[in-house]
């Protein structure tokens, strides 16, 4: 099946179910604005609603009928996951942190779901929308857009609140910067260069591979945004970081 | 004039003989020889009849001046016999008035006045009461007993508590005295932990049983008392004692044979462990890139390494037998090769343990340094062709400390002269006699090769010291060749010969022995078919099928197990296995040579083989038979679920292709561009 009649097949089951609209988000409109696209190994939807459950279980239903191999798995988060011959299909619309809700009523902002759960989102270039047919790119917020075309990793929300929420965004900070080619916001680096205990929690095998992947796209700049983060003392020294640690601590 | 003084009674005896002296008197003039009678006479009007009231006499005379304070305090006007009677009242009770103040020569004065009954004036009278209430004993300086200061106070409950826990320290872990002693007393007053010191040895030493007197005096256990003359401090009788302290030799025990030998295998094992994951690292892409052309030999060197490790065998714990295997692994690297990279990788394996160097952030010995250091001189050898050489270099020049040349390793061309081994830096080892066949005996840098058939190197070259050399447990060292001259000549088999006629010729002589051994070999193998090869080669597989070796070993287990030896024999365990493994790989590869072998023979020899294979299933019981046409279906259909999965996973594999069939391929429509919409920016920030 193609992605194409597979989003398709997404559309027609949301419109058959009286569901929301469901959109791409994540990585796959802002590539597509970068004309950067290769393969396609995943795809984020959401609707901005609790829609989105309902429609990952039908879309389920209808593919476990035509492949065998489909599984789909719930994780406690509540987003959902369809596996289909290698390709994940993330359905998740239910993250929506408190901090944006706050701001939002703070700020008298009229703000939909949607734009919530865009604004609880890692990063402003991860924050645009595509529809299934492929074709147009929406960004409701009105920063994403603007940060592509500037090419730089900012935050919806102060990085106080986005990162502290989430600190695997901290160490994803540095892979999409060296992935994209991307600079990062001043403001993140020095919050980060304040607070690098918060990466002290994760995993290390994250930490160690993520950095890994930096590594191997642009080692120089990997180097510099952990220094400036101040994050040397915090992670974990692979063996493919070591030489870079010397004279580091 | 003395005489008839004291014949008058107006001196008496005891200044009748002091003025007797002639000693004295001889030497006075008449004026004080008189003035001494005077006073004589005088002082024995009052009494004076003896030495200390001559003294007290002459003290108050001087320093208290009787008569001023009489003529004070007496009411009337003392006459002289008031002050005689006032003197000798004073002397004869001279240790009723004291003399250490002005106020006790008043009070005395007053009382003996007052004694003999001269009037007092009235003014004194309310002061002479005052002198009776007065103590005018003589105090103020320390006399007789108190030299000695008082000792320290300690608390005998902390000391019996700090007793109690040194010794349970020292049995639940069973560290010395000494130390549970220290870290007992660590944040005590220094003079305090010495006496705790003394007193505990005090009991330790049984010193209380020595002294049984002192040990049933009571004494205030609370608090440590000065008791005695001596200034003991003791327990009351019934206290528990405290155990006397081991001597240290106790805790250091020294270790048992067995416990030597668990050691070095233990540090056989991290030694071969730390090559293993030397040979993992060398082996991975980082290792190659690190060592480049020296990888093979690193690696030849490495298993060699491990090999002689694993036989060599180490006698003492402290000695470094296997760290100086490593060394001179890398010291040849570097005499050999040039290779300073070689040499430091080994050194590092013999120093520390690769794991340890990466996981503290340490150097990376696999980085590319930050500034290549200058490209070494091209060598004089090709490294890649001469590589094998080297290793047979290597392989002679660093023989296992037994003495041994490993028969694996001896190849059918004379092997070239070794390069001798280096001595590895960390240890001096002393040069001893060598036993070595080559004419040069030093060892010196690399040489040249030469034409040699073996050369045996002991330990003794090497400068392993003798507790080292072990010959009986490792394989001894080949014979000498003995000159072809000394070899007995085989018997005629000749039954001909008559017997008394011990003639015998050439013709008669069969199987005439053959000096040269490979003429021999080449002679016998000069019309060997394929199918000779073939048989050899069914025998073995026939061997190998058996698993003889295996199961003699399982026998020799049973029998060892059977004994209650099995344990003491882990080593036979590892064997077994080790047997099963090597039996099953050599299996399975003979097996393969041999189908391929057959393959290729001639039709009729296949012909026969099957005619006989025939026979041999023939002449089985119909039960083997059954079994074995069992095990032949069992096995058809492993080969097909092989081939069966095999094609599964092809098909997978061509699924998760992209730009097939499937979901995972880059769309069209993704690649073409966007329409881009765009709201107004929230200020969320």
């Amino acid at each position: 099946m193609r992605i194409q009649e597979l989003l398709n097949l997404i559309s027609n089951i949301a419109k058959e179910k009286g569901l929301s609209e469901p959109f791409i988000v994540g990585g796959l409109p802002r590539d597509k604005m970068l004309s950067r696209i290769e393969e396609v190994q995943d795809i984020d939807l959401t609707t901005g609603d609790d829609s989105i459950v309902p429609l990952a279980k039908a879309i389920h239903e209808v593919l476990e009928a035509k492949y065998p191999d489909v599984s789909m798995k719930t994780f406690p988060d509540g987003h959902s996951q369809i596996t289909l011959n290698g390709m994940k299909l993330d359905f998740s619309s239910n993250f929506t942190s408190d901090d944006a809700k706050r701001i939002i009523a703070k700020n008298n902002i009229k703000a939909s779901p949607m734009i919530t759960e865009l604004l609880s989102r890692d990063f402003t270039v991860n924050s645009l929308l595509m529809d299934l047919g492929l074709s147009k790119v929406k960004d409701p917020t009105g920063m994403g857009v603007k940060d592509v075309k500037d090419k730089i990793i900012r935050t919806p929300l102060n990085p106080a609140y986005t990162l502290s929420n989430d600190p695997k965004r901290i160490i994803r900070v540095i892979y999409l910067a060296t992935k994209l080619g991307f600079e990062v916001e001043d403001e993140i680096i020095s919050f980060v260069a304040k607070n690098p205990h918060l990466v002290q929690g994760l995993k290390p095998r994250y930490i160690s591979d993520k950095i890994g992947e930096s590594l191997d796209k642009d080692p120089d700049k990997t180097v510099d945004l952990l220094t400036r983060m101040n994050l040397w003392k915090h992670i974990p020294i692979s063996q493919k970081l070591a030489p870079y640690a010397s004279g580091r601590f | 004039m003395i005489d008839e003084l004291y014949s008058q009674g107006r001196i008496n005896d005891y200044f009748y003989k002091k003025l007797s002296n002639p000693n004295i008197m001889l030497y006075l003039d008449d004026e004080h020889e008189q003035g001494l009678v005077e006073d004589a006479e005088y002082m024995s009007s009052i009494g004076v009849d003896d030495l200390d009231k001559e003294k007290f006499f002459h003290h108050v005379s001087l320093m208290w001046d009787v008569p001023s304070v009489l003529r004070d305090m007496a009411k009337d006007l003392p006459t002289s016999e008031d002050i005689k009677e006032v003197y000798k009242e004073l002397i004869d009770n001279k240790d009723q008035y004291g003399s250490s103040s002005i106020t006790d020569v008043f009070c005395s004065v007053a009382l003996a006045a007052r004694k003999i009954g001269i009037p007092i004036n009235s003014n004194f009278s309310d002061k002479i009461e005052e002198c009776e209430s007065v103590e005018t004993h003589k105090i103020a300086y320390p006399q007789g007993f108190a030299g000695d200061h008082m000792r320290p106070r300690y608390d005998i409950n902390k000391w019996m508590q700090a007793t109690r826990g040194i010794y349970s320290r020292m049995n639940r872990t069973g560290i010395p005295f000494h130390q549970a002693f220290d870290e007992i007393t660590s944040s005590w007053d220094k003079m305090e932990v010495l006496n705790f010191k003394y007193w505990l040895r005090f009991y330790t030493e049984g010193v209380p049983a020595k002294y049984p007197k002192l040990a049933d005096e009571k004494v205030n256990v609370k608090t440590a008392q000065y008791h005695g003359e001596n200034g003991f401090f003791l327990p009351p009788a019934g206290l528990p004692m405290p155990e006397k302290a081991k001597p240290r030799e106790d805790f250091e025990k020294k270790p048992s044979k067995t416990d030597q030998r668990e050691k070095i295998e233990i540090q056989r094992a991290k030694i071969l462990s730390r090559l293993s994951a030397a040979e993992k690292l060398l082996a991975s892409l980082d290792g190659q890139s690190f060592a480049g052309d020296d990888q093979e030999l690193m690696l030849k060197l490495l298993q060699d390494l491990k090999r002689k490790v694993q036989i060599a065998n180490k006698i003492t714990v402290k000695s470094s037998l296997f760290e100086d295997l490593i060394y001179r692994a890398g010291n040849f690297l570097k005499e050999a090769h040039d290779s300073d990279k070689g040499r430091d990788f080994f050194f590092k394996i013999a120093q520390d343990p690769f794991a340890d160097a990466m996981s503290a952030g340490g150097e990376d010995p696999f980085a590319a340094p930050a500034q290549a250091p200058a490209a070494p001189a091209a060598p004089a050898t090709d490294p890649t062709k001469d590589t094998e050489k080297a290793f047979e270099e290597l392989q002679l020049g660093m023989t296992s400390p037994s003495g041994v040349v490993d028969s694996d390793d001896k190849k059918k061309d004379p092997p070239p002269k070794p390069a001798p081994a280096p001595a590895p830096t960390q240890e001096k080892k002393p040069e001893k006699k060598t036993n070595v066949k080559n004419e040069d005996e030093s060892f010196g840098p690399p040489k040249k090769a030469s034409a040699f058939d073996d050369i045996i190197v002991t330990a003794q070259d090497l400068g392993v010291p003798e507790e080292e050399i072990n010959i009986g447990e490792a394989e001894a060292a080949p014979p000498e060749d003995k000159p072809a001259q000394n070899r007995p000549k085989l018997k005629p088999q000749a039954e001909d010969v008559p017997k008394g006629d011990l003639t015998v010729t050439e013709e008669e002589l069969t199987g005439a022995p053959d000096d040269d051994t490979d003429d021999v070999i080449e002679a016998a193998l000069d019309n060997i078919t394929i199918n000779d090869a073939i048989s050899r080669l069914e025998i073995l597989v026939g061997i190998y099928k058996k698993r003889e070796i295996s199961r003699q070993l399982s026998i020799l287990d049973i029998m060892m197990d059977q004994l209650g030896l099995s344990s003491y024999f882990p080593s036979l365990g590892e064997a077994m296995g080790k047997a099963l493994e090597s039996n099953q790989y050599i299996s399975t590869r003979l097996e393969d040579v041999l189908a391929k072998l057959k393959g290729s023979v001639e039709s009729a020899d296949a012909d026969e083989w099957m005619e006989k294979q025939k026979a041999r299933e023939d002449s089985q019981s119909p039960e083997t038979k059954a079994v074995q046409t069992d095990l032949e279906q069992k096995q058809d259909k492993e080969k097909e679920r092989k081939e069966l999965r095999k094609q599964r996973e092809n098909e997978k594999l061509e699924k998760g292709k992209p730009g097939q069939t499937g979901v995972g391929e880059r769309s069209e429509e993704l690649a073409g561009p966007a329409e881009v919409e765009q709201a107004t920016p929230i200020k969320a920030r």
